[in-house]
């Protein structure tokens, strides 16, 4: 094994647009959607037949017989059967973290190559059988006398029917992330103006970079779906003002429809390799693998957000690797709320904050908002929560690609208190 | 699709009567818009993925109504009840996606003896934006196609000797189609045809050997047939021959079980090799012993050069066996 670290590249990417849930990939399961994004990208890169060094791709709502989804996914695809597949699951972090997971084994010389993919569906997410209707049917099956079985059969009750239905809520706490994420917006005071605002500006930009083409070499059509169904590119502030908000209560509540990013389904796969690989096939390396990081907070019996975890993994990484947060040239701050991303911000630039939740004697401070997902983000192309990492580390590669130099920065937050962060730089 | 079993009924009813001894000289043309849902149901039932390219075999059931049409027409030789589909060769000259407008003809030829009746092929060509895209041959056996004919047989009898009599007079096959091509790069596919009719045709030529199976090794997969699959098959692609609705159903033709409609188990096979599969390529599809539902089959496969080799097997014996030969992309050799 090589004894020297190497920075991963980011090669490329490819997605499938995202579709609003129910919408017109209402009949694609996880399985039909990764694959179809793997072929994607397998016939952008000239990956049929090859066997890759891995390829890393989870879900967040899986079906029980999604169990190794990614391995069967790599198995209906055209990359060589002979490519190993694992499925990794961190919530709204698992596109990121499968990313950072192969760049890190690219990096100690493990693998050469390989595929960070992510992929969710909100209209065919598992409906589980009624919990107590579960164990009846456990136990007839432990039963092994005709006394055992009726005993077991005497447990039915009519009311069994109900299915378990996945809720978008924390298990600890019981309230749903939206309601989560309205109490940070009210602790740190984000205006329903400035999430409006936020917002329009994810449309505008997102409708922007598919009008100069910026996606044709990322995004493949599926299900004759050719742009993410939830862009809006005509909604403006005006319109986003007339909607009733739908977390939070009374005077308080500031968060609507349109500026929390809507239950989607899509699928995104970034492939990555070394540098020599890269030139072996003559791809083009868009940008590298600089650093990565995760944080946890503290949102149940703490003082922390749920969606917080990333204020605190930011600057932890920034240290590391000798940075201050003015040093990029994008930020990919994953827009799961507007309010996120602005509660965020300003948990950065709070010197009382720096200082006692972040250990830190002055705050990150803030950032160029010119910079901050220039060509859209989440809240204009939707969320199937793990393939929303892929889109991001594809689209800042390209990006800094575009530039030419630069770095730049991803932050996403994630259910159960945690967040992923990363830092590219240009090749 | 109720019209489809509305003809199969009218086509039982009139079974019995009289009917043409010479195929319908007439071909039924109809652009078929590709509907997603009907198309995402057919994948999940045939265990293809649900996508933009139609599965190999879909174009197959966006035929089968106007073949459906023709077989139950008064003219038509044989009784559409009870038809066995006994071989099927598609050629797909390259991708198809559902977006684009297909249009499909269908006509049938070869109606021939057959050492257990009779058979004919249904022939079906699918064009999109006149490029010829897909081709199908389905050869169809009528058991004992006297039976119905002359209302006479009973209609349980399976097996009936060769020499039996009572069936319309056969045409030793007839010619009703020349120009006939030969998929250049496709090996020997089974001859192709124009639906133009010219006279003094040539004699046809006799169907390549069908394809060989693997009789033994692992199998690369074991199926459990459930005993609906005819029945979901048959409301997906409006295959509704009685044969693979019901066990009684099944009986009246003498089967003892319902039986599973061959171009499930073809579309099953073939869609295990999604992934693998060249962009281009003839699949030959020989049916052995019917599938009796429920069952319990093996699937072999075995690479062969750039094709593969297909088998379908169970302890009943042979199902399927079937050759899958790459061609050039757009190698239509066909007009």
């Amino acid at each position: 094994m090589p004894d020297t670290r190497r920075k991963a590249a980011v090669i490329g990417g490819n997605r499938i647009p995202f579709a609003r849930a129910n919408g017109a990939y209402a009949r694609a399961s996880n399985l039909d959607m990764l694959t179809a994004t793997l072929d994607g990208l397998a016939a952008r890169f000239g990956l049929a037949g090859e066997r890759l060094g891995e390829v890393a791709g989870g879900a967040v709502l899986k079906h029980s017989r999604d169990r190794d989804l990614t391995r069967e996914a790599v198995l209906g695809s055209t990359l060589s059967p002979y490519t190993p597949a694992y499925d990794v699951q961190q919530a709204c972090g698992t596109g990121l973290e499968t990313a950072v997971l192969v760049a890190n084994k690219i990096a100690l010389g493990q693998i050469e190559s390989g595929i960070a993919a992510g992929v969710d569906t909100a209209s065919d997410a598992p409906v589980a059988l009624n919990d107590d209707l579960r164990r009846v049917l456990m136990q007839l099956n432990a039963a092994r006398t005709l006394g055992a079985r009726l005993k077991a059969l005497s447990g039915l009750r009519p009311g069994q029917i109900v299915p378990e239905v996945p809720r978008n809520a924390e298990p600890r706490t019981g309230l749903s992330m939206g309601e989560h994420a309205a109490i940070t917006a009210v602790e740190w005071n984000v205006t329903r103006e400035e999430q409006d605002e936020l917002a329009a500006a994810s449309h505008r930009n997102l409708a922007a970079a598919y009008d100069r083409g910026f996606f044709d070499d990322l995004v493949t059509p599926f299900l004759g779906l050719p742009r993410d169904q939830n862009l809006r590119p005509d909604t403006s502030v005006e319109k986003l003002a007339k909607l009733r908000p739908v977390f939070g209560r009374g005077e308080s509540a500031t968060m609507t429809a349109g500026n929390s990013t809507p239950l989607t389904d899509g699928a995104s796969a970034v492939l990555l390799g070394s540098d020599e690989w890269a030139a072996e096939r003559r791809l083009p390396v868009l940008a590298h693998v600089v650093d990565a990081g995760t944080a946890a907070v503290d949102f149940v019996h703490g003082m922390d957000g749920l969606l917080t975890a990333p204020v605190y993994a930011v600057p932890r990484l920034l240290e590391r690797n000798g940075l201050t947060l003015q040093d990029f040239d994008f930020y990919e701050i994953h827009e799961a709320f507007a309010s996120t991303v602005l509660a965020t911000l300003a948990m950065w630039e709070d010197p009382g904050f720096a200082k006692e939740r972040l250990g830190l004697d002055a705050p990150p401070g803030a950032i160029d908002r010119a910079k901050l997902n220039v060509v859209g983000s989440s809240l204009a192309t939707g969320h199937p929560f793990a393939a929303t990492g892929g889109r991001i580390v594809a689209t800042l590669a390209k990006l800094l690609h575009e530039k030419g130099d630069g770095r730049g920065l991803i932050s996403i937050c994630a259910a159960g208190g945690q967040g992923v962060v990363a830092i590219l730089e240009a090749a | 699709m109720p019209s489809l079993a509305r003809l199969y009924v009218k086509a039982a009813l009139g079974a019995a009567g009289r009917r043409g001894r010479d195929l319908p000289a007439v071909e039924r043309a109809r652009e078929v818009p590709v509907d997603r849902v009907h198309l995402a149901e057919y994948a999940r039932l045939c265990g293809f993925p649900v996508g933009d390219a139609l599965p190999v075999t879909y174009a197959h059931v966006l035929a089968f109504p106007l073949q459906v049409e023709l077989m139950a027409g008064r003219d038509f030789p044989l009784p559409l009840p009870g038809l066995v589909h006994v071989r099927n060769t598609i050629t797909a000259h390259r991708p198809v996606d559902a977006r684009e407008r297909l249009t499909v003809r269908v006509h049938a030829e070869r109606l021939a003896a057959h050492p257990r009746g009779a058979q004919v092929d249904l022939v079906a060509e699918v064009t999109a934006g006149g490029e010829p895209v897909w081709h199908g041959r389905s050869t169809y056996l009528a058991r004992g196609a006297t039976a119905s004919a002359a209302g006479a047989q009973p209609a349980a009898r399976a097996h009936p000797p060769p020499s039996q009599g009572g069936r319309p007079r056969l045409q030793p096959i007839r010619t009703r189609a020349a120009d006939r091509v030969v998929g250049e790069s496709c090996g020997q596919p089974r001859a192709m045809w124009t639906t133009r009719r010219v006279r003094n045709a040539e004699p046809d030529p006799p169907d390549p050997p069908a394809p060989s199976g693997i009789e033994s090794g692992p199998p690369a997969a074991t199926w459990r047939v459930a005993a609906d699959t005819g029945r979901r098959y048959a409301h997906v692609s409006g295959d509704v021959n009685p044969i693979h609705l019901h066990p009684l159903t099944a009986r009246a033709f003498g089967f003892p079980r319902a039986i599973a409609h061959g171009m499930w188990t073809a579309a099953r096979a073939v869609a295990s090799l999604q992934g693998r599969l060249p962009a281009a390529f003839a699949y030959d599809v020989a049916f052995g012993r019917p599938l009796l539902l429920p069952s319990t089959v093996e699937l072999r496969t075995r690479r062969d050069g750039g094709g593969w080799t297909l088998d379908v097997r169970s302890a009943n014996g042979p199902h399927m066996a079937a050759a899958i030969r790459p061609c050039r992309i757009g190698a239509a050799g066909w007009p």
